[in-house]
């Protein structure tokens, strides 16, 4: 008698899922690579490549140095976001957690700030040390310096008051703009443009050297994830239940912390602030298939990668040849979903 | 196991002074007394959910020098209040008390743990809308699964239950009842904060009274329920009645007005 | 008095100055020999000075029709194609598309935009300006030491291919000479036409 035979077995579900999130990265990120504004075409090169005749120069640097380096940046972002995401409600036992809500992402954007504008008065022997690295390092200190102050502040004697934490994520979020503010003043003509970038988000600008700068620290954050997956379950009962089917609660939550502070800080050092993909796609997720992180957190990262994938394809076209920041079509798919889950919620929420 | 002057306190307020308390394998050990007496945050002591001065020992081990993990293996808790973030179905809850280890072998195990508090059928439900009774139920279940034998390697395992039939149903309290005193007979330990007296007299080995945060009494129900001992412990008076044949005593609280 | 030019802020502001009954002059913004020369009369007629400004206006209508007529001259019959970039820091580029004054000094320095397709200065997707083929890159020089050097700016791989880059054309430019639209535009006109076409016919 097994659950299979029951049919109410949603893990068999899930791992038929996971097979169907792999197919359609794999068709978004072939349709990505067809996709724009210059007439390359995949089909047409792989044709060439196959024949054994050169691609032309041009299609060779929109291929390779234009949209491939952006795909790998836009599934690493859109999988770091997302698993991100399930990581922080998992902690916090609650839905709406989210780093770009709860403040993370504007943590690690005003670090990755202050690193633009003040990391020229940075000792040589650091910057030299630090070098392309700087903006990523400070990204990531900076979201792990607000998940950990977000934590203390909202959770209390292992409870998480989600109240609390929305509340504080508001104003860790108005503290860092205040801040960018403050930064925006010693900020020279040029820099400002470019903090506009940070805070709407963009994929833009996507290259070899960033796609390896983001990728370890990236792929590192989510090949731990999956070992906090029990772990997670288990604080879904509350911590001290956790401790008691054998979960080390308080390494879960350190390294749950430090996962999202690594995944965040990096996706924002590269993309800047696009929001909403780690609430909306492990929510989806739970919805179709249960939340048991052993298979949400790998969908998680398969969805986000192939929604964020989308979202750039959006991005990319609907203004061509100008581009929109990719971080205003996430927020226009995102924000009716997380109003939606509140509506849901309504008067279920412990506020 | 054993709990060795333990003292603890929540905020200012001492709440365990000095408590010792013994419980044997073999039998269902119960912790009584009054609201506010401290059995709670003894057996949060006892499980170390909460900093206390003392010391427990489980089979003869310091519980506080033990991982957590080497700790779920020998024994099982179960809260008193039980809500789950996220839909997980009541069988995901159960699965939760298997091991990450146990596989193919124990697939079976979620369902007989379900089935022996009831809940057979209801696997694939939503925890999260189940009614108070059900909930503690499955959550007995999954406690269960965790340490489904009463004994591994010689050594007993133990239950510890926090209040384990206060939401349920007169059937279903005996329903429970039966399962953790069969899981004490077949050699593992069972201990339980119980608020219903009556239950404790008929189920229990062994009954730690409490008051004020010390033990009052301990010892069998015969001799730790005493129309004495419950007086002194709930501050009126409770009359108790033990019948000749199973020499078990039992409460009368009808008789409050009548008898002296 | 105030003069301010069309779209002034923030709006609130502009209103309690209004109503206060300070005399409040909004130059129209049009990015054109003639928005100039209707800048001068406007702020002249404002001032009381409108013989002054009558005067200044037929000399740099004069200005800018020789320095546009030389500049057409110089391009010939082939303009060169210009991207304006706005910036371009983390190889983000934000370009200047049609209606900006960014392409109307191009137009009158005898070249062609090579960002087309949108308004205004907006972020401008890799592949369009691959495919643009610039022959050249012009940018504000700012003063900081932040700026993009050109070896940095014509690595960006949308710009790595382009004519642009291949003969290391980048042309920098005080930023109110390039899109002031004022008296001095004449000056940025013969500048740009000179780095543009190399000045041979000066």
């Amino acid at each position: 008698m097994t659950g299979a035979a029951h049919g109410f077995d949603r893990r068999a579900r899930a791992r038929r899922l996971t097979v169907l999130l792999a197919l359609l990265l794999m068709v978004m990120s072939v349709a990505s690579l067809g996709w724009g504004a210059a007439g390359t075409s995949v089909w047409g090169a792989v044709a060439d490549l196959a024949a054994g005749r050169a691609l032309s120069p041009l299609d060779r640097l929109v291929l390779f140095d234009i949209r491939l380096p952006r795909l790998f940046l836009c599934i690493l972002v859109g999988a770091a976001l997302a698993v991100s995401g399930a990581l922080m409600q998992g902690l916090f036992r609650n839905p709406l957690a989210d780093p770009g809500i709860v403040g993370v992402s504007a943590g690690a954007s005003l670090a990755a700030i202050t690193a633009i504008v003040l990391g020229g008065l940075l000792p040589a022997t650091v910057l030299s040390f630090a070098g392309d690295y700087l903006v990523a390092i400070a990204a990531f200190l900076g979201g792990w310096a607000s998940t950990l102050l977000l934590y203390r502040v909202a959770t209390r004697g292992g409870q998480t008051s989600v109240a609390t934490m929305l509340l504080a994520g508001i104003a860790l979020t108005a503290l860092a703009m205040a801040l960018v503010g403050v930064l925006t003043y010693l900020a020279d003509d040029r820099q400002l443009r470019d903090l506009t970038f940070w805070q709407m988000g963009s994929l833009a600008g996507a290259t070899w050297p960033k796609v390896l700068a983001a990728a370890p620290i990236i792929l590192t954050a989510l090949a731990a994830a999956p070992l906090l997956a029990r772990g997670l379950n288990g604080l879904a009962l509350g911590e001290a239940a956790a401790g008691h089917i054998g979960i080390p609660v308080q390494r879960v939550k350190n390294m749950a912390i430090l996962t999202v502070a690594a995944a965040t800080g990096a996706a924002v050092a590269v993309s800047g602030g696009i929001g909403f993909v780690g609430i909306v796609v492990p929510h989806v997720l739970r919805l179709a298939s249960g939340p048991d992180h052993h298979t949400l957190l790998p969908n998680a990262a398969l969805l986000g990668a192939s929604l964020l994938l989308a979202a750039d394809m959006i991005a990319r076209t609907v203004l061509a040849p100008a581009e929109l920041p990719i971080g205003i079509v996430t927020a226009i798919l995102g924000a009716p979903v997380f109003l939606w889950i509140l509506l849901r919620r309504h008067g279920a929420m412990g506020m | 196991m054993e709990a060795l002057n333990i003292t603890a306190s929540l905020g200012r307020r001492q709440i365990l002074q000095g408590v010792s308390a013994i419980a044997n394998p073999g039998e269902l050990t119960a912790i009584a007394g009054p609201n506010g007496c401290g059995k709670s945050t003894l057996l949060r002591c006892v499980t170390g959910e909460i900093p206390y001065s003392g010391e427990v020992r489980l089979n003869g081990m310091n519980v506080a020098k033990q991982t957590p993990w080497k700790l779920a293996a020998l024994r099982a808790v179960q809260p008193q209040t039980a809500e789950v973030a996220f839909p997980f179905t009541v069988l995901e809850i159960v699965r939760l008390g298997l091991s990450a280890g146990l596989s193919a072998a124990s697939s079976t195990l979620p369902f007989q743990a379900l089935e022996a508090v009831d809940l057979a059928g209801f696997a694939g439900r939503f925890y999260q809308d189940l009614s108070g009774g059900k909930k503690q139920r499955v959550q007995l279940a999954r406690v269960l699964v965790q340490v489904w034998q009463p004994m591994a390697h010689g050594k007993p395992r133990w239950l510890i239950l926090d209040e384990p039939v206060s939401a349920l149903d007169i059937g279903h309290q005996y329903t429970v009842m039966d399962l953790v005193k069969d899981y004490a007979r077949r050699g593992g330990g069972v201990v339980a904060v119980m608020h219903d007296l009556n239950l404790t007299a008929m189920y229990a080995d062994q009954v730690v009274l409490m008051q004020a945060g010390r033990v009052l009494a301990d010892g069998p129900p015969q001799e730790v329920l005493t129309a004495e001992n419950l007086s002194t412990a709930y501050n009126c008076r409770v009359p108790v009645s033990a019948p000749a044949p199973a020499g078990l005593p039992y409460l009368l609280p009808q008789a409050r007005g009548t008898a002296a | 008095m105030i003069i301010a030019t069309q779209g002034a802020g923030p709006v609130a502001t502009i209103d309690v100055l209004k109503e206060a009954g300070v005399s409040f002059v909004e130059l129209p913004v049009e990015y054109s020999a003639e928005g100039i020369l209707n800048k001068i009369r406007l702020t002249g007629s404002a001032l009381g000075q409108e013989a002054a400004a009558e005067a200044l206006a037929v000399k740099v209508s004069a200005d800018l029709d020789a320095a546009g007529a030389a500049a057409a001259a110089a391009a010939g019959g082939d303009p060169k194609r210009v991207l304006f970039v706005l910036t371009a820091m983390g190889g983000r580029i934000m370009a200047g598309g049609q209606n900006s004054a960014a392409d109307a000094i191009i137009a009158m320095a005898g070249g062609v935009n090579a960002a087309q397709g949108f308004d205004g200065y907006k972020p401008m997707s890799a592949e369009a300006i691959a495919t643009a083929k610039p022959d050249v890159v012009l940018m504000m020089t700012n003063g900081g030491d932040t700026e993009t050097t050109d070896a940095d700016l014509l690595a960006i791989p949308a710009l790595a291919l382009t004519p642009a880059a291949r003969t290391g054309s980048v042309v920098r430019m005080n930023g109110q000479l390039l899109l002031g639209f004022g008296p001095r535009t004449a000056e940025g006109v013969r500048i740009l036409s000179d780095a543009l076409y190399g000045g041979a016919e000066g």
